[in-house]
């Protein structure tokens, strides 16, 4: 028995339920509604840090100037001794200076630029809580949105599905009688053509399974029960191949379930030999 | 959430559980065959001293089972496989054909046949036979009863032969005859001036056994078919007749009055010891075995007017088989057992009816002759043949068993009686 | 006294017994009844008128006597119903002046062929033939033919003395001939 042997439901029902777990899962698995990735915080701490570094800063200062002061002096000293040494290091002093200077300046910025960065990044920490606060805020609504549009849905769903169902139903007993219509048709159709041999009892019995295409017409005639009787089996063999085309209904979904293949069983009960 | 998946496994197993569908049919026709046998192809150049297909198609047509079809009819006449167009004979309503050659050989003929099934465009026979020229009628016989056990799945009887008794308007002269199942190749096996009556095959078709009144009085002779020789077997006082042979061809049934009143007895061939079977002083005749070698179909009036009983040779019981009707006599079982074939009255007419042995069901199967009597059924239960009255003369006619195929055999002279089907040779 | 009256009463009863059974002398066992006695008296009368007158026309009636009985035994075909075997009445007399002739000649022997009609089958006629030749043979034997007098075959159908296929035909098939083999 093959997978894919079309007369066997197998794979029919494996697409079926595939189909269902896909669509099931669907609404059952929570998708997020935009892309959203937040920024790194920074810490909170940044008006301390400023203090502590001014103090230093300041000792530092008074330091330089100590040293600068007797830097100073020895120069002078120096200078004194040697007005070319002096000049140098007059120059030396001055270079020196400007580098204090420099770094003074350096230091002075630096430090500005970390106050505006600091204050920078307070403005957008503050920002960023702010919106983080606004899209909390948002998410939360949405979620409250969210979950308000999946009950609804379910409520549809289920509203859905009991129409569903009761269509179902419908198309359920209408398939029912018109494959009992047509049943009745065949059998009418193929009794009318059968001719069996002499030398049969009526309770000799032979089974075929008949594939059909939509048009009626006989595919295949397949002996699945012989009665023993190859002359009787010969017989509903001929008397199938004459009724051809067989009488079916013309809705597909019918023609599909009940008439594409089905089973016929024959007992001449009427036989008196 | 559980809600629907319950519902989807409940449609899943919905559909697993739909069973397919199944429609029954319990009616159809048993109505002839429509066949159609073409006409065998010859190689010769002299025509052939018999017409294979037309003996074929004859012999077909007379079983009652198979309907041919005229050669005039015939769109096409194919000799091999290939040139058969399958649409052709659908347009005709045949439902098989068949095709075939003569060929002329260095000691004799050959024939081919091949039978095809035209609904499922499919060979399903395909034989080969050889004969000498004075066996071409049994060669054409043969393929019929080739044909006729494949189609219908009962063997055939077209090989058989009859046995008969044919007499003048007078009285004055009583041949006994032999001829094949159709009556063709008529031979006389024994001619008196006296009556004839009772002719019986013995099962191995190798002696016929009668009654004749050639010493003035009925006694039962036994006649060899090859060689002729004749021998006396029952003669005792009174009167000697209705020779029934057992199955296994060991025992005779007969009827005896040489204690003044007829009654049935058994011989043992061996032995040639009878013994007496029936002791009633009522008229006991027509024995007749049924198939188990066993019980013995017999005529009595002791009832009143002529019934069918059956006996148990083994302790002498009697038990009443027929009660329809006034008159019934001249049982003869059907091979399988399931039939008894008998002459009934019915309506101050007397006809052959059949009843079923299991259930007692009678059937009448004769309507269109009157004085019918001397039922022999065929050796493949299908058939009765039987004498009958047709204007001013005695013929023979047939039925089938159920009684749906009628017709008579011809009869060239005189008066035709009491016929008796031989068995099937082996 | 009553021993007396015993005796009479016996006496009484074994005459008319004796009476009786002579009265019933020639009545065959088919139960016809009436007509069987007179004939026979009316035969015993004849003989007695016979023997009184002898004296007067003895051979003269005696001589009318034989003519009468030749004349019955002219008839030699006996008739029967169908798929009966019972005498009818009109062949009895008939039937009687053979019997009488078999019992006067008992070197005389006859064949009693029986026949049937062609309706039924051949055996059971061929039986039913016989059985109607056996009733004739004893009555043949109930007035005075002997049993070695007496051959009895049946035909059944097969010697018809009609070939119509009508009750004309067939009541004359219906029938026993009395063949005489020597006289």
């Amino acid at each position: 028995m093959s997978w894919l042997n079309p007369e066997r439901y197998s794979l029919p029902l494996v697409i079926s339920v595939v189909l269902h777990i896909v669509v099931a899962s669907l609404f059952l698995v929570e998708w997020p509604t935009e892309p959203h990735v937040p920024e790194p915080v920074p810490p909170h701490v940044v008006a301390t840090v400023v203090q502590v570094q001014s103090a230093a800063e300041k000792q530092r200062q008074l330091e330089a100037d100590k040293q600068q002061k007797r830097k100073e002096l020895a120069a002078r000293r120096e200078a004194e001794r040697k007005k070319k040494l002096a000049e140098q290091k007059k120059r030396e002093a001055e270079q020196k200076k400007k580098q204090a200077a420099a770094k003074k300046r350096e230091q002075e910025k630096a430090l500005k630029e970390k106050a505006l960065a600091e204050k920078q990044a307070k403005d957008k920490a503050a920002k960023e809580k702010a919106a983080k606060e606004k899209a909390a805020e948002q998410a939360k609504q949405k979620a409250v949105q969210e979950q308000n549009l999946l009950e609804q849905m379910a409520q549809e769903e289920a509203a859905a599905e009991l129409k569903e169902q009761q269509e179902a139903k419908i198309q359920a007993e209408r398939a029912a009688s018109l494959t009992l219509e047509f049943t009745d048709q065949i059998k009418a159709r193929v009794e009318s053509v059968w001719r069996y041999p002499p030398a049969v009892t009526a309770s000799q019995e032979v089974e075929v399974r008949i594939t059909l295409v939509p048009t009626g017409q006989v595919l295949q005639v397949q002996i699945t029960k012989s009665s023993g009787n190859t002359a009787l089996d010969r017989s509903v063999e001929q008397a199938i191949r004459k009724a051809s085309p067989l009488p079916v209904p013309k809705d597909v979904r019918v023609f599909e379930a009940n008439f594409r293949s089905f089973l016929m069983k024959f007992r001449p009960e009427n036989a008196t030999w | 959430m559980v809600k629907r998946s319950l519902i989807v496994l409940m449609w899943l197993f919905a559909h697993l559980v739909q069973a397919e569908l199944l429609i029954e049919v319990t009616q159809g026709k048993q109505s002839a065959i429509p066949v159609a046998v073409v006409p065998f192809s010859w190689n010769g150049s002299s025509a052939l001293p018999e017409d294979i297909s037309a003996i074929v198609t004859n012999d077909l047509a007379s079983s009652g089972y198979f309907r041919t079809l005229g050669t005039a009819s015939m769109i096409t006449q194919p000799h091999q496989l290939n040139d058969v167009i399958y649409a052709d004979w659908s347009r005709l309503k045949q439902d098989f054909v068949v095709i075939g050659t003569v060929e002329l050989q260095a000691d004799g003929y050959a024939v081919q046949f091949h039978v095809m099934d035209v609904h499922q465009q499919v060979e399903i026979l395909r034989h080969r036979v050889k004969g000498k020229a004075s066996q071409l009628r049994d060669l054409a016989h043969y393929i019929s009863d080739f044909i006729f056990k494949k189609l219908t799945g009962v063997p055939g009887v077209f090989s058989t032969k009859l046995i008969y008794v044919t007499t003048n308007r007078e009285r004055s002269r009583f041949n006994l005859n032999y001829a094949d199942a159709d009556g063709a190749r008529e031979q006389l096996i024994y001619s008196s001036k006296h009556p004839i009556i009772s002719p019986a095959w013995s099962p191995d078709a190798k002696k016929v056994a009668y009654v004749s009144f050639e010493n003035g009085r009925s006694e039962i002779f036994f006649q060899e078919l090859a060689t002729g020789k004749r021998e006396r077997v029952v003669a005792f006082d009174g009167s000697n007749s209705a020779p029934a042979f057992s199955p296994d061809g060991t025992r005779l049934a007969f009827v005896l009055s040489k204690l003044g009143n007829p009654d049935v007895y058994v011989m043992d061939l061996a032995s040639r010891k009878i013994e007496r079977m029936t002791n009633h002083y009522a008229i006991d005749t027509e024995p007749q075995w049924d198939v188990d070698g066993r019980h013995i179909f017999f005529t009595s009036s002791r009832a009143g007017g002529p019934q069918v009983y059956k006996l148990d040779t083994a302790n002498k019981q009697v038990e009443r088989v027929t009660f329809e009707g006034s008159y019934n006599a001249r049982a003869r079982i059907t091979a399988d057992g399931r039939k008894l074939v008998y002459v009934h009255k019915a309506n101050d007419r007397f006809h052959i009816a059949s009843q079923d042995v299991k259930s007692g069901l009678v059937h009448i199967l004769t309507s269109e002759t009157e004085l019918d009597e001397s039922p022999s059924v065929a050796p493949n239960g299908s058939m009765v043949i039987y004498a009958a009255s047709e204007a001013d003369r005695s013929i023979l006619a047939a039925v089938s068993v159920d009684g749906d195929v009628k017709f008579r055999l011809p009869s060239k002279y005189g008066d035709v009686r009491e016929p008796a089907w031989s068995p099937i040779f082996q | 006294m009553q021993t007396t009256a015993l005796y009479k009463t016996l006496g009484l009863a074994f005459g008319a017994m004796l009476i009786s059974a002579c009265a019933s002398k020639g009545d065959v066992n088919e139960g016809a009844g009436s007509t069987v006695a007179p004939t026979a008296t009316e035969q015993q009368a004849e003989e007695t008128n016979a023997v009184e007158n002898a004296g007067v026309n003895g051979e003269a009636m005696e001589a009318e006597a034989n003519e009468a009985q030749a004349a019955l035994r002219e008839q030699t075909v006996f008739y029967f119903d169908f798929d009966q075997s019972t005498l009818k009445s009109e062949g009895k007399a008939a039937l009687m002046a053979h019997a009488a002739f078999l019992a006067a000649n008992p070197a005389a022997s006859v064949v009693l062929e029986g026949h049937a009609d062609e309706r039924g089958t051949v055996e059971y006629n061929l039986a039913l033939g016989e059985r109607r030749s056996m009733t004739v043979r004893r009555f043949l034997m109930a007035n005075g033919a002997n049993g070695s007098q007496l051959k009895v075959v049946s035909f059944g159908e097969e010697r018809p003395v009609m070939m119509g296929h009508d009750e004309g035909s067939y009541s004359k098939n219906r029938r026993v001939e009395v063949k005489y083999q020597s006289r």
